[in-house]
């Protein structure tokens, strides 16, 4: 078994290290607003030229592994999720959070973290070359209904405040439009304006909805910022793994999503944990919780997002195409080593990719006592600390987060802009949460349908390209099913209500005879 | 007048408005576009002033039927009351924090901004050993996110008057 | 005596770093390459395959830095506002900085750059699947000849290095493709893989990285690939295509002419050196040198190439 042997080496004490520093450098950048794994890579591309190949990959991939577990910090304590993959998070985190169970949020968002790293990674060293195959199933069509399942998912976010939620998600999908055009080059809907030119970035648009907001109404009162539960001072461990066996068909579920999900280029993290999260609130027993502070939500994104992270090396090792953005600057990094990449890699360099896969799952059995730590240090500081310094100081991340996502000013200006829209907005009953799925997913959605109709028509079939295709269908019938659940269950629920009581009064009928 | 009274969260109502509006001019500047590039925008604009009006139609009705505004707050955030003023001197502060980085640089101008968002922020009477204790945590975290970011994340940073 | 040392360093330190910029002593202090695409891009990488030769012959770092967005524009419309000493410089591309502000007001005009160096290319490549009945550039052409329209080719964006190639085949052959942009070379590479089009414009570098998965039919290159050798150029099988993205650095016009030629001639001399070309050609790029002061001749040579194929791409030259 010579991929025991790769385990041993990269379980070297220099490589273990290594991975250490990288989980926890990982974790500090990801928890930042707008410092974005891809940057946690990039930056570290260069010293990995000092190291032997092995080495590098695993530090590169323990950062990468820990700064998308770091966006779930700031998703849940202050409501901003510090990477795109986590916006889902602050869905259920920061109410969590809010009413005094952030120790609690952190904790489980840890477990899922690792355990959708693990089912990835396992994923990638058993499975990669037949789940590759996924990736070239995916056509356009299936990108603009994968696209369209996931906006399904604003019926489930604004139960009792339906058209408002479709009003919000129209807005976001203007939002997206904005700039120059992928198809056609049109620029659209700027108003002559230099710096929208380039499109609003999600992340610029995260955080403006999300962060600004909790802001403006925190410098308003003397209120805290966060809820202290009476016993914060522990992890709540033995409460999260509870809460997680409870989950654990959501935990596995959630993963394999993220792995499936993040094996499309073009798909990636936000994507995967949006999907998983609709998938866990349409299978719930309670999903009117979800929005609420309901674990499970945290475990589905978490799990989901973490489990992309090894899904996103599929299609990079096996095809040679990166699946997500810090897929494409490890990539670029073998490259340069001098490394063929592509489909042969496997073959031909299996020390490197298995030795880096078991880095890839050390480093992801790291994030379980750093994460926990770490964790535990960021909610109490952020407990800890003062209203007149946390303020400023997340306020200063917020500007340097959305500048630093082109090393450009123009995102902080549209960050500020939107905020300001979307504290407006909220107050008149329109959530963020709509406008960021629209933003999210307008690109791909409206690219999906666009190119779909190129080759439909070329092909003088574009009903075929639309309804002929059987993974299309099956997401269309996934985002039909997610769309009216909500009222079906409430329709099948009532009738059973009904009948229990007429059985009931029969009952009662045949007491009395 | 008299309308408006009867109306059912008359807010969402006139921001609703302002999306009809919205949608329409959007639809009305996507015609220059190519065949390809303004479906979108033209389906989504025309929906959104649809739903617009679709709500403004039932919050007419639900007014005149006499059902009383809810909480128009979502359960995403927003809190009522408190201080309108702190509130936009917060945001002034943060548009000239983002109007100033080119020109006095990137360290000076976060420094006035933060200091500036601190005074807004506070709400209780402090002490002088708690605010010199506040100013120094201040600039630690500003100087460690300015190295961090120029020095180890090599990012090119805004440079104007000062640095 | 130590507070007058410190003190006159101070000093000297303050008049290089206030741009009393002299050619002598260029570089005396860390280059900045900023590059105006995301980290992982093929002028990302291009760029980390210079940096160690670069260092070399400057005896400086080279700091890689982005700035991206928009295509590249927000990166370009921001270059003459940076320092003007020689320290800075930016990754520049052709077609991008001759097409975009022909399109489109994107904040800077195609004069505005001042290119000191162009140092490579990524030559136009037509590719189809293994598996694909095109076995031959011949094949493709005869079957789009046959079915106007019908044929489809995935490329990466609108009016992009893609687009220009697959406008420039049509005119060529006298045949009409469906050309299907997409977001990026990943995307539309998966789509060629996964056979939902039939053919893509890429670059030889790409062709490369998906091995023998695909078949490239053609590369726009003047004679055949070291890495490709097998693969015929366009111009053997009759069309007279060479072209690509082109890749050169550009620094902000305040720059003084003497600090432009020295930096001509440091990367100059990284692409003198065999190790680095080595390197380059066998990830799929071709070398090219187009000094400083040839750079006026190439540019109007590629504007001429790129003006024809902008008419028919639809591309009105006077909209701003």
């Amino acid at each position: 078994m010579d991929k025991f042997i790769y385990f041993l080496e990269a379980l070297s004490f220099a490589n273990l290290g290594l991975a250490f520093a990288g989980v926890l450098a990982g974790i500090v950048i990801g928890a930042l607003p707008g410092l974005s794994a891809t940057m946690a890579v990039a930056v570290l591309v260069p010293f990995t030229f000092t190291m032997n190949p092995a080495s590098g990959l695993i530090v590169l991939g323990a950062i990468y592994t820990g700064a998308i577990y770091g966006g779930s910090y700031s998703a849940i304590l202050v409501n901003a999720p510090g990477t795109p993959s986590a916006i889902a998070t602050t869905f259920d985190g920061f109410p969590m959070a809010k009413r005094g169970d952030g120790a609690l949020a952190v904790s489980i968002a840890t477990l899922a973290s690792v355990i959708g790293g693990l089912i990835g990674a396992l994923m990638l060293m058993f499975l990669a070359p037949p789940l590759a195959t996924v990736a070239l199933a995916f056509g356009p069509p299936e990108y603009f209904w994968l696209a369209i399942f996931g906006l399904t998912l604003i019926s489930a976010l604004s139960v009792g405040n339906l058209i408002k939620g479709l009003i919000g998600a129209c807005f976001g999908l203007i939002l997206s439009m904005i700039g120059v055009a992928v198809i056609g080059a049109d620029v659209r809907f700027t108003f002559g304006s230099q710096t929208l030119i380039g499109g609003i970035d999600i992340v610029a648009g995260l955080i403006g909805l999300y962060c600004i907001p909790v802001l403006i109404d925190l410098v308003a009162t003397k209120d805290p910022h966060l809820k202290v539960a009476s016993d914060s001072s522990g992890f709540r461990l033995g409460e999260s793994f509870a809460i997680l066996m409870r989950n654990k068909v959501n935990a596995i579920r959630s993963s394999v999503i993220g792995t499936v999900v993040g094996i499309l280029p073009g798909a990636g993290g936000s994507v995967a944990s949006l999907v998983s999260y609709s998938e866990s609130r349409r299978s719930s027993k309670n999903p009117e919780n979800y929005g609420k502070g309901e674990p499970g939500g945290i475990i589905a994104t978490e799990a989901a997002n973490n489990a992309t992270v090894g899904g996103g090396f599929i299609p990079t090792l096996v095809l040679g195409i990166p699946g997500t953005p810090p897929d494409a600057v490890i990539l670029g990094a073998l490259l340069v080593q001098g490394i063929k990449i592509g489909p042969q890699l496997f073959t031909s360099q299996g020390s490197i990719v298995y030795t880096f896969i078991f880095g890839l799952l050390i480093g992801t059995l790291l994030m379980l006592p750093i994460g926990l730590v770490v964790g535990r240090y960021a909610y109490k500081s952020i407990v800890a600390i003062p209203k007149a310094a946390l303020v400023p100081t997340i306020a200063f991340l917020t500007v340097i987060g959305s500048f630093a996502i082109h090393n450009n000013l123009h995102d902080s200006a549209v960050m500020l802009g939107l905020g300001v829209i979307g504290w407006g907005l909220n107050r008149a009953g329109f959530a963020p949460s709509p406008i960021v799925l629209g933003l999210v997913l307008g690109q791909i959605a409206e690219q999906g349908f666009v190119q779909a109709y190129l080759i439909g028509n070329a092909q003088g079939n574009i009903l075929g390209q639309f309804f002929g295709r059987p993974i299309s269908l099956a997401i269309a019938a996934f985002a039909i099913l997610t769309l009216f659940y909500p009222l079906a269950a409430s329709a099948i629920g009532a009738r059973r209500a009904k009948k229990s009581a007429v059985d009931q009064t029969v009952e009662s009928r045949d007491a009395n005879a | 007048m008299q309308t408006l009274k009867n109306v059912h969260d008359p807010l969402g109502t006139a921001v609703a408005a302002g999306f009809v509006v919205l949608g329409i001019v959007l639809v009305y500047s996507s015609q220059s576009m190519s065949a390809m590039g303004s479906v979108f925008p033209i389906t989504t604009s025309s929906a959104m002033a649809i739903l617009g009006l679709v709500l403004i139609g039932r919050n007419v009705v639900l007014g005149l039927r006499g059902i009383t505004p809810g909480s128009s707050a979502t359960k995403e955030g927003g809190i009522e009351g408190g201080s309108n003023l702190r509130r936009i001197l917060f945001v002034l502060a943060m548009v000239a924090w983002i109007a100033l980085l080119p020109v006095l640089g990137f360290f000076v101008a976060s420094c006035l901004a933060y200091f500036a968002i601190m005074i807004v922020s506070v709400h209780e009477r402090m002490s002088v050993k708690e605010m010199a204790l506040l100013v120094i945590l201040g600039l630690a975290i500003l100087g460690g996110f300015t190295l961090l970011m120029s020095e180890v994340l090599l990012i090119p940073m805004p440079r104007g008057l000062f640095f | 005596m130590r507070m007058k040392t410190l003190l006159s360093t101070a000093v000297f330190a303050f008049a290089l770093s206030a741009g009393v910029a002299s050619a002598q002593d260029y570089p005396s202090k860390p280059l900045n390459y900023i590059i105006p695409f995301n980290a992982g891009g093929e002028s990302d990488v291009a760029a980390r395959f210079q940096q160690p030769y670069l260092e070399e012959a400057a005896g400086q770092n080279v700091v890689i830095q982005y700035i991206s967005g928009a295509g590249g524009a927000q990166a370009w419309s921001q270059l003459n506002g940076m320092e003007a000493d020689g320290y800075t410089m930016m990754g520049s591309n052709l077609p991008h900085i001759i097409l975009q502000p022909m399109a489109q007001d994107v904040g800077y005009k195609t004069e505005d750059i001042t290119n000191v160096y162009f140092f490579q290319y990524t030559p136009d490549a037509l590719l189809v699947p293994a598996d694909s009945d095109f076995k031959t550039l011949e094949d493709f052409v005869n079957y789009a000849k046959e079915n106007p329209g019908a044929a489809t080719v995935a490329g990466s964006a609108t009016n992009s290095a893609n687009h220009v190639a697959a406008t420039k085949l049509n005119e060529l052959a006298g045949i009409q493709t469906t050309y299907i942009p997409f977001s990026g070379t990943s995307p539309s590479m998966t789509a060629l893989l996964g056979g939902q089009v039939q053919g893509a414009f890429s670059y030889s570098t790409a062709a490369l990285n998906q091995g023998d998965q695909v078949r490239v039919l053609a590369v726009a290159a003047e004679e055949r690939l070291p890495a490709l050798p097998d693969t015929p150029t366009f111009k053997e099988l009759g069309y007279d295509m060479v072209g690509g993205a082109y890749r050169g650095v550009a620094v902000p016009s305040g720059t003084p002419e003497d600090v432009r030629t020295k930096l001509s001639d440091l990367l100059g001399e990284v692409n003198a050196n065999p190790e680095f070309k080595k390197k380059m050609e066998d990830a799929g790029f071709v070398v090219i040198s187009v000094p400083y002061s040839e750079v006026p001749a190439f540019m109007e040579e590629r504007k001429a190439q790129y003006d024809s194929v902008a008419k028919i791409m639809g591309i009105e030259t006077s909209s701003n």
